[in-house]
């Protein structure tokens, strides 16, 4: 056979190469190193899946993003694109700003916002906020449970279709309120999308594993964490348009301008071109980042109570890093997030300096969702579960 | 292997299949080792060519063990007792190819053993690779995500339907990559005259 009209024939030098990778053995003790090393960690991991629930609430709000509602919480667009001369991973330190300390909140004033407690009898976290709804996922039973939180009362459970494993790395569920649809997370590595009119379900998208979503008005982007991959789909037509390799572990997604964002587990933010949907670059910003929210020039950038930083678009740079906090958004202009204490703090997006705080109460887990006139605080702390409606008019 | 012939098998146990290996998923996930180290030993040997053919046979070894350790960790996950080998090829995939994006992040010095650099090594040779430095480099020059296509293709010996289950890809991306890598390879020989 003519090889140069083979088209599927791999060059003989690599096939005598996987011939001879073909025969290779393991290592005698390849097995035993890691029976070893399952054994010298297998007593801490039963205590864990002893107590499943309490370990998948804090898996998951580890992953919660801001993500999810940042698009409509952005500054104007026009951002200025970072310079044509940018490397694609700069050589700037995470460290290189430092942190600053927590304040005294004793010394700060409440926040001036309305607050009510809710009784939301459903032991799963928030996800969303819309169309009249908070919208909670429960990832053991496949199901949706939409709230209503004028009411108090459970105006659906929504069955998320066939049956199959919601798989640990989409155990934050991730939910999308738009306009005309809520799209949602689902097992067996889809996403489907929620008539909120009716509550029908119908199949969006598979081959998915949706750790994040969000929209820019005709594009759906999701984060497959599983796959390390950006996968965008056209929200008219369920069509896939991109599929886009990602650095390790990718959680969390905001667009701005034209361009996506996406920050990783393992410390590096992306910038995805929504033109060429491919990487225009990547930078490193230190490990344990699960939150994002783009507004303007500024990404702010937080992991499961680290420093909050913000990473400054024109400079390719983290130009501020502030106290440690969870989950944070921005809401009408200002900052909000969790800190370890058990506070809802307000801060200063230039300065990052708390300017009030609201007390949530002590928690496990905390989530925070925004939109239907103001912020939803999700707090547990077993067994309890908390909800907090903060009326800021966002 | 495609083209190839058969590896031989040195396995302790044979593959687990059916009710056998459910039961054996169901105790290990319960923490029980023993029932682990059964379920998965069948797979040890085709999960270290595949890591070889990835990652390079240095690395190999760490990205198979890192795969067996996060599997046990990951195997409540696991409802089909049937799927644990692809399962497990996944996962390793996964490993590889993010070795493979950090290698290509921070690219170490090129390893040239004709010059010397691997004269201080302190791990044993692998005689069998020896005089593949070519190939290699050639494997190396393609992106993680075309490589992986061309091992799970032609070393592992699944049809494109497959790989393209294995790297949660479209069939039609999972060919796109393939058609991509063997140019590039092709290409790399024809330059280096071989």
């Amino acid at each position: 056979m003519n090889r140069d009209l083979d088209t599927t024939r791999l060059p003989e030098p690599v096939e005598r190469y996987f011939r001879e990778v073909a025969t290779m053995q393991p290592p005698a003790e390849l097995m035993d190193d890691v029976l070893e090393r399952i054994e010298a960690t297998s007593a801490p991991r039963r205590t864990i899946l002893s107590f499943a629930p309490i370990a998948a609430a804090v898996l998951s709000v580890a992953v919660i993003g801001a993500g999810v509602w940042a698009l409509s919480q952005a500054g104007p667009v026009g951002v200025p694109g970072p310079g044509a001369d940018e490397s694609p991973i700069p050589a700037q330190s995470p460290t290189a700003v430092p942190a600053a300390a927590s304040p005294d909140v004793d010394a700060l004033p409440r926040a001036e916002f309305p607050m009510r407690d809710l009784e939301v009898a459903v032991q799963y976290p928030l996800r969303a906020a819309g169309h009249g709804s908070l919208w909670i996922s429960n990832w053991d039973l496949n199901t949706i449970v939409r709230w209503d939180p004028g009411t108090g009362v459970e105006q659906a459970r929504i069955d998320l279709g066939r049956r199959g494993v919601m798989q640990r790395d989409q155990r934050d569920a991730a939910i999308l309120v738009t306009d005309e649809a809520v799209y949602a997370a689902a097992p067996d590595d889809r996403i489907v999308a929620i008539d909120p009119a009716t509550n029908d379900v119908t199949e969006f998208a598979s081959g998915v594993r949706a750790a994040d979503l969000a929209t820019d008005g005709s594009t759906l982007w999701v984060v497959d964490l599983h796959y390390d991959e950006v996968v965008r789909f056209d929200l008219a037509t369920g069509d896939e348009i991109a599929r886009i390799l990602m650095p390790d572990s990718p959680s969390k997604i905001d667009l701005s301008a034209g361009d996506a964002w996406v920050v990783s587990q393992v410390g590096i933010l992306v910038r995805i071109d929504g033109e060429l949907n491919d990487i225009a670059a990547e930078y490193e910003i230190g490990a344990g980042k699960t939150y994002l929210d783009v507004a303007g020039d500024a990404i702010f950038i937080s992991g499961m109570f680290q420093p909050l930083e913000h990473f400054s678009i024109r400079d390719s740079a983290v130009v501020r890093r502030g106290a440690n906090l969870g989950e944070v958004q921005l809401v009408s202009g200002r900052l909000v997030g969790l800190d370890r204490q058990g506070h809802l703090a307000f801060l200063d997006p230039q300065t990052l300096e708390w300017t009030s705080v609201i007390g949530v109460g002590e928690f496990h887990v905390g989530t925070i969702v925004v939109g239907a006139g103001g912020i939803w605080v999700d707090v547990y702390h077993d067994p309890d579960r908390t909800t907090l409606f903060v009326e800021t008019g966002a | 292997m495609r083209s190839g012939g058969a590896a031989p098998r040195t396995d302790r146990f044979e593959p687990s299949t059916g009710a056998s290996a459910r039961t054996l998923i169901d105790r290990a996930s319960r923490g029980d080792v023993d029932a682990y180290e059964r379920l998965v030993h069948p797979h040890v040997a085709s999960l270290y060519r595949l890591a070889a053919a990835m990652v390079g046979p240095d690395e190999a070894r760490d990205v198979t063990q890192e795969t067996l350790v996060s599997a046990w960790r990951e195997l409540r996950g696991l409802k089909r007792a049937d799927r644990l080998e692809p399962w497990l090829r996944s996962i390793l995939m996964n490993r590889a190819r993010n070795v493979l994006r950090t290698r290509r992040r921070h690219p170490a010095v090129t390893f040239e053993p004709e010059a010397g650099h691997g004269d201080r090594l302190h791990h044993e040779p692998i005689p069998a690779l020896h005089g593949h430095w070519a190939v290699e480099e050639a494997l190396a020059g393609l992106p993680p995500e075309h490589r992986s296509v061309v091992v799970l293709h032609y070393l592992a010996d699944l049809p494109m339907r497959q790989v393209a289950e294995t790297l949660g890809l479209r069939e039609g991306t999972a060919r796109s990559r393939l058609h991509a890598a063997l140019q590039s390879l092709r290409r790399h020989f024809e330059e280096a005259g071989a």
